[in-house]
């Protein structure tokens, strides 16, 4: 197909060849696993950001808050927006009104706002937040926790199209609510947040796509079907289109932000970079060791030359050619681990520690997805195999069977439909057959994804109440057994092999 | 059991959504009734009520996105939740015609082709990418197209989103940092200072990079040239006539254009706002029965050390390295008590003087001085505190520009 497209291609107008291009780059199908990735990082990141609102709910976000709600009513009811005029001179300068009234009102408007409001095209600002309604200490509360619930499902991927459209929702509120206090970080989450929220973020690494594995493993069990081995989410083009977005606006940012930067005089002369490796407010030089390096570094120039300059040079080179070079296969790991150094020293020598994650979530979405699938089997190397028997027929073991099978993302465990004991058994490597809470026990323990949670079998008395609610089968509890595991039978036991 | 790979259906395709939907409007309906019927009672419940709706409504949607009927619906849905709310609620109600406006622009697009439906999100993208060029030219000097787009056609939408950033970091110069001293006076004639931010006192970076952020809020300021001549020679004459009557004199080795910087409009309602929010916040210490009766605001610049002054060993928190510059005195409604204080904006030095020598005050900003040679004469405290500043000895015209 591809040898054909291209042969049509050829032959096509310009603009044909174009459209096509477009449509390749936007609306190819792509594996949602990536998306996924971004979204567990993002979320992670936005669920710090708030719970630090936490210490700030009142200053930052409450009636009396640091940019208090009268003000901020006022701005996004109020604020003159000015037209750029149209023609070549400025606009005359109108009289004052000559009503008392009018006049009075005009006086006030230019103490606000400092400028004559007569030629204002419009009137205030479409911002929306919840917190410009609510105002009651105790409710703000209520709902800080309600909100940070909501991004704990989202970065879990819990009804992730509703989660991801709510957290974007939550995120605007705050940082349109407590405007001034605002920097860098807000702007690249809100980004994220927003692109996150178009794509199905949930489709993969996540709590929605182990209910589907579940779904689709009990579906095939329920119609005599083949269950699902290993099945990797499906891709699809809003998928490709979320990770365009992040990609194009990533090349954006840096653009922006490298060509900027050529208006100053520092960055020409090389040594911008000193102004915020010296920024005792942003940079460690509170640090006795840092202020040590620097005073140690500027006591030679030509280090001190070299260091500025290269550094310097080394943030313009990369932010302005990173919109370009990323997209070539040669380049892009290059622009990767360079845009990883640069935030890297933000996060160390300007404290900028949130943007620059944030900033390196967004560039995530360059990463193959090759590479993901690669990290995802490194983490699963070394997993124990597990082979799992039940009766199909049985309600109750097929739904566990599928539940197992669906948090068995790294296909660990085998399931085996021929069982005709009443209960399921588990059979380890070493031969040992498990059966009632010791099954559960070695679940939880040996499949890689509930391992996090698996220190919970380790508490004591756990076990106790887990064996009484959920006994041992009696047919695994015998003359050389414990704890409902069987010895293999003697015939089985391999010899030790002489090396 | 089968070893082949087969791939796994997506969320999406589920059984009607109809009952969850209709769930939903009946919510939304019921806020509305409780809203017409009971009015402004209960609030948080009807509040409750509306967002359970708009939440079932949505988990509607997710089941079956890709329906233009079910988009619809959650179209009228999030309409309809508008009535539920009051007047007031102006800003969650234009969240809510957003939230329509895009159902039913959805529901219109998964009913096209899909040639067309590509050609629409293709213009969409195009919108939504100009939108963001636009903000990013949006800074002077700018071009004039640019500033007409953003005026007229993408202000709304990027205002919305918060797509509004520039991306212009550390351009076109990494600057010095911005702060916030304010001397709080209370009804007993005592006060204290407040100076923000502070690193020990937050538990979490960002919650002290947030103040550093509120404090550049303040650090936008009108161009000097701007302001007239005459209104400058009369600033001038001002602030050297009060240097004479207070003992406060002008920055010896600081060029008199940048000893003044009036804020812009924006920054000045940021001052009132950050006077009231201090005088709210900062109690007396040992008696909170005793009102703040005044908040003294400066704007301080803390200096970037140069490599010379590292290597002279001379501290980052040296007091000569801090230049703040006098906001004005406010009451604790925000209200600038003094417009016509003629160290209002002026930079009140912090400096060091020869401990002895015949030079005058005005010629120390050409001496070499050291903490070896030197004391620091910190004018900031006189002049917060109304006290005369007490000078070393140095030449007949001390204290005169």
């Amino acid at each position: 197909m591809n040898a054909a497209l291209a042969t049509d291609d050829t032959r096509a107008f310009l603009p044909v060849r174009m459209w096509r291009s477009w449509c390749r780059f936007w609306f190819n199908p792509a594996d949602p696993t990536l998306l996924g990735l971004v979204r567990i990082c993002a979320g992670l990141m936005v669920l710090y950001v708030h719970l630090a609102y936490t210490f700030d709910l009142d200053v930052l976000i409450g009636r009396h808050a640091w940019l208090d709600l009268e003000t901020i009513t006022d701005f996004r009811q109020n604020i003159p927006i000015l037209p750029p005029t149209t023609g070549w001179e400025p606009p005359p300068l109108e009289e004052p009104p000559l009503d008392p009234e009018a006049r009075q009102r005009w006086q006030e408007d230019m103490q606000r706002w400092g400028i004559d409001t007569r030629g204002a095209c419009a009137r205030g600002r479409w911002i929306t937040s919840i917190w410009f309604h609510i105002t009651d200490p105790g409710w703000i509360r209520v709902l800080h926790g309600c909100f940070l619930l909501a991004m704990v499902l989202f970065t879990l991927g819990v009804a992730t199209r509703v989660t991801s459209v709510l957290t974007w929702l939550i995120a605007l509120s705050y940082i349109q609510r407590a405007h001034t206090s605002l920097f860098g970080m807000d702007t690249i989450m809100i980004i994220v947040l927003l692109y996150l929220m178009m794509g199905p973020s949930g489709a993969a690494l996540s709590v929605d796509r182990l209910v589907a594995r579940y779904r689709a493993t009990r579906r095939a069990l329920a119609t005599g079907q083949p269950v699902p081995v290993r099945f990797r989410p499906e891709p699809s083009v809003s998928a490709n289109l979320a990770l365009r977005l992040l990609q194009v606006h990533l090349c954006i940012i840096y653009m922006a932000s490298g060509l900027s930067k050529l208006q100053g005089q520092t960055w020409w002369s090389g040594t911008a970079v000193w102004g915020t490796m010296a920024n005792y407010e942003f940079s460690p030089l509170h640090l006795p060791f840092y202020q040590w390096a620097l005073q140690m570094i500027s006591q030679h120039r030509w280090l001190w030359e070299v260091m500025t300059t290269s550094l310097t040079l080394f943030t313009l080179v990369f932010e302005i050619s990173f919109a370009y070079l990323v997209w070539l296969p040669r380049w892009r790991w290059l622009m990767i681990l360079a845009a990883v150094g640069l935030h890297l020293g933000i996060a160390i020598f300007m404290g900028l520690v949130t943007f620059s994650l944030m900033m390196m979530t967004l560039l995530l979405a360059f990463v193959p997805p090759e590479a993901v699938y690669r990290m995802l089997r490194w983490l699963g190397r070394g997993a124990e195999d597990l082979w799992l028997a039940f009766r199909p027929a049985d309600p109750r073991q097929a739904r566990a069977a599928s539940l197992v099978h669906a948090l068995d993302v790294w296909g660990q465990v085998e399931l085996e439909a021929a069982g005709t004991s009443p209960h399921l058994q588990l059979r380890t490597e070493k031969g040992e057959l498990l059966t009632g809470y010791p099954l559960f026990e070695r679940l939880a323990r040996g499949l890689r994804l509930t391992r996090p949670v698996a220190w919970l079998t380790w508490v004591p008395g756990v076990g106790a109440l887990g064996r009484a609610w959920y006994p041992p089968a009696p047919s695994a509890s015998g003359p050389g057994l414990k704890n409902g595991r069987a010895a293999r039978p003697a015939s089985e036991v391999s010899e030790p092999t002489e090396v | 059991m089968s070893a082949s790979t087969v791939a796994a259906r997506s969320e999406g395709s589920h059984a009607a959504p109809w009952c969850v939907l209709g769930a939903g409007l009946l919510a939304i309906a019921l806020a509305i009734l409780w809203l017409r019927l009971l009015g402004p009672v209960a609030t948080p419940w009807r509040a409750l009520l509306l967002t359970g709706g708009l939440l079932t409504v949505g988990s509607g949607v997710a089941l079956q996105p890709a329906s233009s009927l079910v988009l619809l619906t959650a179209a009228a849905a999030a309409w309809l939740g508008r009535q539920a709310l009051e007047p007031e609620c102006d800003s969650l109600r234009l969240m809510l015609t957003v939230m329509a406006v895009f159902a039913a622009v959805s529901a219109l697009l998964v009913q096209l082709p899909r040639t067309a439906r590509r050609v629409v999100v293709s213009l969409v993208i195009l919108f939504h990418f100009g939108g963001i060029l636009s903000a990013v030219t949006s800074v002077p000097p700018q071009p004039w197209l640019s500033l007409w787009a953003w005026t007229h056609v993408y202000r709304p939408y990027l205002e919305f989103m918060y797509l509004n950033n520039a991306y212009h970091f550390y351009s076109p110069d990494p600057g010095p940092p911005t702060l916030l001293w304010a001397y709080v006076r209370y009804q007993d004639g005592t006060a204290r200072w407040v100076k923000l931010p502070n690193r020990d006192d937050y538990p979490l970076a960002i919650n002290y990079q947030r103040r550093l952020s509120l404090t550049e809020s303040i650090n936008q300021l009108t161009n000097s040239q701007s302001i007239p001549h005459l209104q400058a020679e009369s600033l001038k004459q001002a602030r050297q006539e009060a240097a004479r009557d207070y003992q406060i004199p002008l920055h010896p080795s600081i060029e008199l254009a940048l000893q003044y910087r009036k804020p812009t409009p924006f920054s000045e309602r940021m001052l009132r706002a950050y006077a009231r929010h201090i005088a709210y916040v900062s109690p007396h210490l040992e008696d909170p029965s005793q009102q703040v009766i005044s908040v003294k605001l400066y704007r301080v610049v803390h200096s970037l050390p140069a490599p010379r002054d590292l290597v002279a060993g001379l501290s980052p928190l040296d007091e000569t390295s801090y230049l703040p510059y006098y906001q004005g005195e406010f009451t604790p409604d925000g209200t600038l008590i003094d417009p016509q204080d003629p160290f209002l904006y002026w930079l009140i030095p912090i400096v060091r003087v020869p401990r002895s020598s015949s030079a005058t005050f005005s010629q120390t900003g050409a001496l070499t001085l050291t903490p070896a040679n030197s004391e620091v004469v910190n004018f900031l405290e006189a002049h917060a505190t109304g006290r005369r500043p007490t000078l070393p000895m140095l030449g007949s015209d001390r204290g005169q520009p």
